[in-house]
């Protein structure tokens, strides 16, 4: 630094300043400040609130999971597909039902309990008859106390099922397939003409009169967990600030919604028929474009070269993203009649974006997960890292006959300052189709809402939403 | 009573949400961070902008101030610049002209050291945004080229061109004042 910089450093940091008209802000200055002037307030920061309560969430979670393990809940069992029946009573007779169960109630030995088979036998029970299942439903309604599940039932319909040996035995009587129809009426006379109605107590009766209920055989393992792989669409729809499109109103500062792609991977826990947590890896990749315009002076004065005149410019570009700063090169290819042209430039720019996701939620199968076609909700909210936002000059136009801009790729333009991690909520529909045992084909649709900016300066902010539309495969796993 | 122990008492009184400890705050530190504000900004209604922006971050911030450690001054001047380069970089599409970044030549102190500080802060408001923020940021308020890079988005080269522009732009003001005070008087 020289004298010319010292004496400039020195007289302005001089402590003694004569106060003058010119040196003392007008009061209107205080006043503005006096909203501002209360007790600071002891604010944590946005997102460890959100880590908090996602450290909660997965707590509630686990311990949900956890007491699952001992607690028995009402449950209801879609079908019997895997039971099989070997008797003659029941050759080619196809009889589906549901099972209501309820937890034990306190007092009851668990050790009197004896299990269903493993063992598969001849004859299978297939899906059939609404009717035999209200029937059925009914009938053990008033079984409650005698008759529960330990295990929950799997989404392929199996369950073992434990109940209390009852004293007296039950005659079967088997039913006549005409009957097997769903109408009101029909059921109605029925139930009065058939008052022994099969049951599925009574089907374990006959098993173990058929000598093949094996007791205290161990409990089929059932497969909860989940995997899944998705990919589709997004559409990122950016919050802006009005405080920041309506300053660069006068610059005609425009942008555009883009369409992207992103990928996931899921892992899900299913508590029971009706709802489950889920976790995902999320990837997503998309460009969006923006614009506006500047005045530019171009001056012969301020030209390099002679053979190739050019003016050099630093300039900062509205982008959705705050104002970042762009180098470039104006050529000049012809003489012009002026030392100094005014030009109004039209910016266009181009923004590549890298997005990572952790969001965690519920998922909700409203109508339970034993059809074969399923509905599905889910709720949740996401962790996000914005890996990269790459800023690029699309294209500068001069307007001018002579004056055009170098894109021999010596301009420059620097990434934006961003708000590396954010949060979001989300909200999906989907509909899972199965395929195969355990498998379902899924297309969903999120809505994701972003609740923290990924880019903030002062009063200037941009919050993200998406719209994701994804096709994808689930899978049950045993871990 | 010095202005540092001032400060000190009256920044616990404010901190306990006496709102009378703020206003004398204000006033004890007003010129001088108004003085930072007038170098930034363009003219005086701009600068009541930065300077009113600037209070309101350093009263937001007084629980971060360390009482053992800091001068007040100081750490209430860093905020202010800092205010001031947000309004700069928020308001403004920060448009300089980079090429032919030109030396600038040996300069005759003696004119320059006969200013009035109102006359030099009229030659910083007179140059144009870049030159000025660049000129400021790194002769007076002691910044690196590689941290104003940083705070105005602008390359390293970008920041050197601009000083080197603003000294001479500057130089030349002093001269020609010098020269036309030189005439008029014999």
């Amino acid at each position: 630094m020289d004298r010319f910089d010292d004496i400039w450093k020195n007289r302005f940091n001089e402590e003694s300043l004569e106060d003058s008209d010119w040196n003392t802000p007008d009061d209107k200055v205080w006043e503005g400040i006096i909203p501002h002037v209360v007790p600071a307030k002891d604010s944590r920061p946005f997102w460890l609130i959100w880590i908090f309560l996602m450290i909660i969430s997965v707590l509630l979670i686990l311990i949900l999971i956890a007491n699952k393990k001992n607690q028995i809940s009402s449950v209801s069992i879609d079908s019997y597909s895997s039971l099989v029946l070997g008797s003659k009573e029941f050759n080619s007779r196809t009889v589906d039902f549901k099972v209501i169960s309820t937890p034990p109630k306190k007092g009851i030995n668990q050790n009197n309990l004896v299990y269903a088979p493993k063992e598969k036998l001849p004859i299978n029970v297939s899906p059939s008859d609404p009717f035999i299942l209200n029937t059925i439903r009914t009938y053990l309604k008033s079984k409650t106390k005698t008759f529960f599940s330990n295990k929950y039932p799997t989404d392929e319909t199996s369950m073992d099922i434990n109940y209390i040996k009852p004293e007296k035995s039950i005659s079967l009587v088997p039913l006549p397939t005409e009957n097997f129809i769903s109408d009101d009426k029909i059921e109605n006379k029925y139930t009065e003409e058939y008052p022994e109605l099969i049951s599925s107590l009574d089907l374990l009766l006959f098993l173990e009169k058929s000598a093949l209920i094996l007791p205290d055989s161990k409990s089929r393992k059932v497969n909860r967990f989940f995997l899944g792989v998705e990919a589709g669409a997004t559409l990122w729809n950016h919050k802006i600030s009005k405080d920041y499109t309506s300053d660069l109103a006068l610059f005609d500062f425009n942008y555009q919604n883009s369409w992207g792609w992103q990928t996931s991977v899921s892992l899900g826990y299913n508590l029971n028929q009706y709802i489950g947590v889920i976790a995902n890896f999320q990837y997503d990749q998309i460009e969006t474009t923006s614009g506006h315009n500047s005045n530019l002076k171009y001056s012969i004065q301020e030209e390099q070269g002679i053979n190739n005149p050019l003016n050099g410019y630093a300039l900062n570009l509205a982008t959705p993203y705050g104002l970042s700063g762009a180098t470039f090169n104006f050529n000049r290819s012809q003489t012009l009649a002026t030392d100094e042209v005014n030009l109004v430039v039209d910016f266009s720019s181009r923004h590549s974006i890298k997005n990572f996701s952790l969001p965690i939620g519920t998922v909700i199968y409203p109508f339970g997960r034993s059809k074969r076609i399923i509905p599905t909700l889910s709720v949740g909210f996401g962790l996000n890292y914005l890996a990269q936002i790459t800023n690029k000059i699309q294209s500068i136009e001069t307007h001018h006959d002579h004056i055009k801009y170098d894109d021999s790729g010596s301009a420059t333009f620097v990434s934006p300052v961003l708000e590396k991690w954010h949060f979001d909520y989300r909200l999906g529909l989907g509909l899972k189709y199965k395929l195969r045992k355990g498998l379902h084909l899924q297309i969903k649709y999120d809505w994701v809402k972003g609740v923290s900016p990924i880019f903030k300066q002062n009063i200037y902010e941009t919050r993200i939403s998406r719209h994701q539309v994804s096709l994808g495969l689930t899978k049950s796993i045993t871990p | 009573m010095d202005k540092q122990t001032e400060s000190i008492i009256l920044i616990k009184k404010a901190l306990k949400g006496n709102q009378q400890a703020f206003h004398k705050l204000y006033n004890v530190y007003k010129n001088s961070l108004f003085l930072v504000c007038l170098r930034y900004g363009k003219d005086r209604n701009i600068a009541q902008d930065y300077l009113q922006d600037a209070f309101v971050n350093i009263f937001k911030n007084l629980k971060q101030f360390d009482l053992n450690k800091g001068d007040f001054g100081p750490w209430a001047r860093k905020i202010t610049v800092n205010a001031c380069l947000a309004d700069i970089r928020k308001n403004t599409l920060y448009s300089v002209n980079i090429t032919k970044a030109e030396q600038v030549e040996s300069s005759d102190v003696s004119a320059l050291s006969q200013l009035s500080l109102k006359e030099m802060l009229d030659h910083i408001q007179k140059l144009p945004y870049g030159y000025r923020t660049v000129f400021n940021m790194y002769v007076i308020d002691g910044y690196s080229h590689k941290e104003i890079a940083a705070a105005l988005n602008i390359s390293i080269s970008t920041s050197k061109s601009q000083l080197m522009k603003a000294r001479k732009v500057l130089q030349k003001k002093v001269t020609f004042k010098q020269n036309n005070y030189t005439q008029e008087h014999g």
